[in-house]
């Protein structure tokens, strides 16, 4: 994500990007900051203790996220930091006492609540357009990010597709439809390869599923749909793309971790980073909170625990 | 060849217009008539079809040396009991009984006639196609099968607890498992499920679920089978599975092959085209009995795919895994 997030820092006009600084920071990234006259280097230590900034963007593999929100809450900065907050309960939760404590904002790439359709979705379901929601079914496919960044296909840097698919698709459903009862999950592994499918009981009776895969040979794509007494509500990324292309060979061998690329009206990345440093600078919160955040990863890590031991999880209880 | 003498014994599934309709018109056929524990039916199916009214299971027996069971489900057993007690070849609709002491009954009469149970989508090209992928290795090996086999809610029957013997698990499950079973040749080794009264909240039994199994061999499987598409949405029953692979990835989409259109007024329309897989499973039927080969879809196999839907069931009220015996 550190791509799609430098990119937008530099077309966001009131925003002064001073510097990258990462325990590795990918050619392309360091390219793009060079060509913008900017640092990047791997000290972030003496990139956070610079002087002069208000707000620090983490777009770290999952497993450094704890530390460095706690390093930038530290320096007294606020900090946006891409999804998952942290790979269980416990790290999410130390993450925001750490910026509490120290008297920072803390926002969580939760972007998909900046994606029109599923904010669309979402704002109907609350009206009352399809009744009391009965229903939900989330989709989030794309091909292995392990073939082309290690990390993912390591479960206790990334979470695996459960924590760092599913996450997004959790805390939309948590918004939509509400708290979590029950969790019962099934996944598979094969090399970089995963699935998973995830069903998920809302107080209230509602029943949702999440299906993930990071074995589609098509590549990334996302659908949902919710039903209720009064009618059905859905969505497809395929059927709705305004543009996309088809490559000789997508998914599976692509040179990137596939990540929907924004176009100047439409990218909801730059939407929700603006929202969050909208915010740290006095304005409106964020669609999402930290609290929320942390929901999502107690989910997630329920969902890796039912996985895991092929039994029904009630979420909360998965850290205790 | 001879035509076969078959009856229809019990109509009151949704089935049973089609089925007769493809009876009355075989040349391989001799359809002897129609029996309904409700006489008006069986007159109302007989003007539709030219098949006579028969009075009586007796009637039935007398005439027929085979017989299609598609009652209401709670009325399956008693029917196909009365009929392969005097030997009747069978051919029972799904599921394979309300209850598993059900189930086992009707098990136990495929020992002494040939009984088949009336499980069309093998026959579908989608179907077909699946388990061709799956046997060629082209998908590498199945990890995963994400199926959906969801409907709007049918009305009639399905509202009343004493004829529907169960809500959208027992209704809708069997399709998916049956297709598993019958391409994968597994068992099933864990079930878990979530399921409710959610879409019409006036119903006896569940029309919203989701099923999570694994099978013997590995796979992981999940199953939505609720009934939860709206009144008048075109294309409102479906059979979807997604197969995932370690060397690739089948959709099926049993219903997907259609003409879509739009009238003056902006209205649509759709028509489904394509493959008539209840013509073939009765004709595969139908010739399997004439020529006295084995039952096409033996009630041994349509049993293991009931099966699911009973642990679901219990998965549900329990909130708990559920594992065989």
């Amino acid at each position: 994500m550190a791509k799609t997030h430098v990119l937008s820092l530099l077309a966001m006009a009131p925003v002064k990007f001073a510097g990258l600084a990462a325990p590795e920071v990918s050619p392309e990234v360091a390219k793009l900051c060079a060509g913008a006259g900017l640092p990047a280097s791997d000290d972030v230590a003496g990139l956070l203790g610079s002087g002069g900034l208000d707000a620090v963007v983490i777009a770290t593999p999952t497993d450094t996220h704890p530390q460095l929100v706690e390093e930038a809450a530290g320096a007294g900065l606020h900090v946006f930091c891409e999804k998952p907050l942290g790979l269980d309960e416990t790290q999410a939760r130390a993450a925001v006492g750490a910026c509490e404590q120290a008297g920072v904002k803390l926002a969580v790439g939760h972007v998909v609540r900046y994606f029109p359709a599923y904010a669309k979705i979402r704002d109907l379901v609350k009206r009352g357009e399809i009744g009391s929601p009965a229903m939900a079914k989330c989709r989030r496919m794309s091909g292995a990010p392990g073939e082309v960044r290690p990390w993912y296909a390591d479960g206790q840097r990334s979470g695996g597709v459960v924590t760092d698919m599913g996450v997004h698709d959790f805390d939309w459903l948590l918004w939509c439809l509400g708290p979590v009862e029950r969790v019962s999950a099934l996944s598979a592994e094969r090399g970089p390869g995963q699935v998973a499918m995830v069903v998920l009981a809302h107080q209230g009776g509602a029943i949702s599923s999440v299906e993930l895969s990071w074995m589609d040979p098509t590549g990334f794509w996302t659908a949902v749909e919710v039903s209720g007494p009064g009618g059905l509500l859905r969505h497809d990324s395929r059927s709705t793309a305004t543009f996309r292309v088809d490559r000789a060979r997508a998914g599976a061998g692509s040179p990137e971790v596939e990540v929907p690329v924004g176009e100047p009206l439409s990218d909801p990345y730059y939407d929700e980073l603006a929202d969050a440093l909208g915010w740290f600078g006095g304005g409106p919160p964020p669609r999402g909170n930290a609290d929320d955040a942390v929901a999502a990863v107690a989910l997630a890590e329920a969902a890796r625990l039912s996985a895991s031991t092929r039994e029904t999880v009630t979420p909360g209880m998965a850290s205790a | 060849m001879s035509r076969l003498p078959v009856a229809m014994v019990g109509a009151g599934h949704v089935h049973a217009p089609g089925y007769l309709r493809w009876l009355s018109a075989s040349p391989d056929v001799d359809l002897v008539g129609v029996y309904d524990p409700d006489p008006a039916r069986a007159s109302e199916l007989s003007r539709a079809t030219g098949a006579p009214v028969l009075s009586s299971v007796e009637a039935c027996v007398s005439l027929a040396r085979a017989a299609v069971v598609c009652p209401e489900p709670t009325r399956q057993l008693a029917l196909a009991e009365a009929l392969a007690g005097a030997g009747l070849a069978l051919l029972v609709e799904k599921p394979l009984g309300v209850s598993p002491s059900e189930s086992g009954a009707l098990l136990a009469l495929s020992d002494k006639v040939p009984l088949s149970v009336a499980l069309p989508v093998r026959y579908h090209p989608g179907a077909t196609g699946l388990r061709r992928a799956a046997l060629d290795g082209s998908l590498g090996d199945a990890v995963a099968v994400w199926a959906t086999n969801r409907n709007r809610f049918p009305g009639g029957w399905f509202a009343d607890l004493s004829l529907a013997g169960g809500g959208c698990l027992l209704d809708h499950v069997v399709h998916v498992a049956d297709l598993v079973g019958w391409i994968w040749g597994s068992r099933w080794s864990s079930v878990r499920a979530e399921a409710g009264v959610l879409h019409h909240p006036d119903l006896p039994a569940e029309d919203t679920a989701m099923v999570l199994a694994e099978c013997s061999n590995g796979m992981i499987v999940t199953v939505d089978p609720s009934m939860s598409r709206p009144d008048g949405m075109p294309g409102a029953l479906d059979l979807t599975m997604r197969v995932w692979g370690d060397r690739g990835v089948a959709t099926v989409d049993i219903f997907a092959e259609r003409v879509e259109g739009f009238d003056g007024a902006g209205r649509f329309r759709q028509e489904l085209v394509g493959a008539d897989m209840d013509a073939a499973m009765l004709g595969d039927w139908v010739s399997s009995m004439t020529r006295d080969l084995p039952p096409p879809v033996p009630a041994s196999e349509a049993s293991a795919a009931t099966w699911l839907a009973f642990a679901a069931q219990e998965a549900v009220a329990s909130h708990s895994t559920v594992r065989p015996v």
